[in-house]
């Protein structure tokens, strides 16, 4: 798949030259009784380049990527993007900066493809603004590029769940944004729609976009992470490149069953040994 | 897969054009000077025809426009916000609330329609508030359903209240007043309440109208509407206080309309498509038609006025029933 996006860089709202988002000592917990689900969490994920964040489920994953997208407050520490602390933007230009595709959930409304796509050109209209020529434009544009466009007037509700997660990416691609954070976006995909997802997300990424995706599957990060965040229990346990963080050791020890890497000619294969401990 | 096969302004367009046909006849419909109409001829001639249509039927018309038209967007924009279709304007207290304090106003206040209008929204705007203070602290479900319980509570007490106004009204003068004003009707208005209800219909209506394509983010779960630049708390709010104080101040004038909130959004997300780009209008439009028909119908089918609450929930549980039964009512074939 050839995507050809032609992106209007908006380098007036920030310089991807620097360290695309920067955490520091950040924690985050949801009521005051309650363990931190995200512990004192520091790094730095560089521009436009793939950032894998994998941990079991309920290590944090989603909410560390909703406190990077400003809709969960840290307790302590601060997100900065692009060197800049992220309350310096409002939330409009935060929406022009980043984009998410977030978990498969069931919507209420069956809106059509097309309806659901141009809501993502929502960061360039005025309050009391509906879409105009130009949004209808980049979002057809972008409903062709993602081999979409056969669908465009569907309803969302009768779309299987490869085409809605493709239309989910596509609403998020019409944003236009220089950041892309993707929550769980091969969940729940058969191998086909995995590998759709997959090539479409690396295509973005060699365009220079910043993608930064949580995975619980070991095997969906190797395809295309540059650098590999592992995450248990809030606290980010190793942070490095494919080869350097998944060691049977290490996965052994955050899945809490043993585990099996084989390493094939530079890919890297991740397996269960056996069933139970 | 092909276009639409109906562009949704013509649509729209369309709409207007039959609701000021649906208007122009309903001016004529009536009992004077025999059952079921005039000529429209007679309004040259017959000063009293004129009285009738210029001070009785055309500020009647135009308030169950704006009742229909404020019904319908204020039961899309809670279905909208509250991600549930199945949502309306008598959820959330609103319209007990309102009723409440309409109830009130007879009893201690007057009758005088600004005094009612302030009264129901007050009490309308204060369900929103109760039923919104009380979800906060029930400890069971999501947060919808948080609100769908707190508003069953809420508006049962607004109820209960209301039946110990009732039992301690006046049995001869304010009970019967209560009692039509609960079934819900138009048969008093004139064009002193239609100028005293347009401001705070007119809020709810533009309100929304202008915010119909926000109103479609807040329609996502809530880490996607963020991420599309919403002000999640915000917006909401300040949608819901316009919408409300509009559905409690008409609510005031006509007593408690049923299913005209609930069925007509429906049909407009039939038609025009889900988007509130379109189907708000085209809910505004729709609500108007249905409760101008339904209010000619109301004053002229028999001899004596049938409550107007009455007709809209018999048409509007019908048509219910016939929408959740059909799928072939779409325009737009796939």
């Amino acid at each position: 798949m050839i995507i050809y996006l032609e992106l209007t860089y908006r380098n007036d709202l920030i310089n991807m030259n620097h360290t695309a988002l920067t955490l520091e000592n950040i924690r985050f917990r949801y009521a005051p009784e309650d363990n931190y689900v995200v512990d004192a969490v520091s790094l730095e994920i560089p521009s436009r380049k793939v950032t894998a964040i994998l941990g079991p489920n309920g290590a944090g994953k989603t909410s560390l990527l909703h406190i990077i997208l400003g809709l969960l407050q840290p307790h302590t520490g601060q997100v900065l993007v692009a060197g800049k602390p992220h309350r310096d933007y409002s939330k409009r230009e935060i929406s022009q900066i980043m984009g998410l595709v977030s978990q498969i959930d069931t919507i209420p409304f069956n809106f059509s493809v097309l309806e659901c796509v141009l809501l993502g050109r929502s960061p360039y209209l005025d309050p009391f603004q509906t879409p105009r020529g130009i949004d209808f434009q980049i979002a057809n544009r972008v409903l062709d590029e993602l081999d979409l466009s056969h669908l465009r007037y569907k309803p969302v509700t009768e779309l299987s769940g490869g085409e809605r997660q493709m239309v989910h990416l596509a609403r998020a691609l019409v944003q236009e944004t220089e950041i892309l954070l993707l929550d769980e976006p091969t969940t729940h995909l058969d191998l086909g729609n995995q590998s759709r997802i997959l090539s479409v997300l690396r295509e973005l990424s060699a365009r220079g976009i910043t993608i930064v995706f949580t995975t619980h599957d070991p095997n969906v990060a190797t395809f295309i992470a540059d650098s590999v965040l592992l995450m248990d229990k809030g606290r980010i346990v190793e942070h490095g490149s494919v080869q350097e963080t998944f060691t049977e050791a290490k996965l052994s020890a955050i899945y809490n069953v043993p585990i099996q890497v084989e390493r094939q000619n530079g890919r890297v294969m991740v397996m269960m040994r056996k069933l139970g401990n | 897969m092909p276009e639409p096969h109906t562009d949704p302004k013509r649509l729209l367009l369309a709409w207007g054009l039959v609701l000021l046909g649906v208007m122009a006849i309903a001016i004529f419909v009536g009992r004077y000077p025999k059952p079921y109409g005039m000529a429209p001829a007679l309004l040259l001639e017959d000063t009293l025809a004129q009285r009738l249509v210029l001070n009785l039927r055309l500020p009647r018309l135009l308030v169950a426009l704006l009742l229909g038209s404020t019904l319908s967007a204020c039961g899309l924009t809670m279905q909208m916000i509250f991600r549930n279709p199945l949502v309306e304007p008598g959820f959330l207290g609103v319209s007990q609330g309102a009723a409440f304090g309409a109830a009130v106003s007879i009893l201690w206040l007057g009758r005088h329609p600004l005094i009612m209008e302030l009264t129901a929204t007050f009490f309308g705007l204060g369900g929103l508030a109760l039923t919104y203070l009380l979800a906060r602290r029930l400890r069971y479900g999501g947060w919808v359903l948080r609100l769908v319980l707190a508003g069953i509570a809420i508006s049962a007490l607004f109820s209960a209240g209301v039946g110990v106004l009732k039992y301690i009204a006046d049995p001869l003068t304010q009970l019967p007043e209560i009692t039509f004003w609960l079934l819900g009707g138009l048969w008093s208005v004139g064009w002193e309440d239609f100028f005293y209800v347009l401001p705070f219909a007119a809020l709810g209506l533009v309100t929304s109208l202008l915010m119909r394509w926000r109103l479609n983010l807040l329609s996502l779960n809530d880490a996607a509407a963020f991420s599309l630049g919403a002000s999640l708390t915000r917006e909401r709010l300040i949608l819901l206080v316009a919408i409300v104080t509009a559905t409690a101040a008409i609510t005031s004038l006509s007593g408690i309309i049923g299913w005209v909130g609930l069925i007509i959004p429906h049909i407009a997300r039939r038609l025009a498509g889900v988007s509130a780009h379109r189907s708000l209008p085209a809910a505004m439009l729709l609500g108007g038609i249905f409760t101008v028909f339904c209010d000619t119908l109301a004053r002229t089918l028999f001899p004596g006025e049938i409550p107007l609450g009455i007709i809209t929930s018999l048409l509007g549980a019908l048509m219910f029933a016939y929408l959740m039964m059909s799928t072939g009512m779409k325009l737009r074939k796939h």
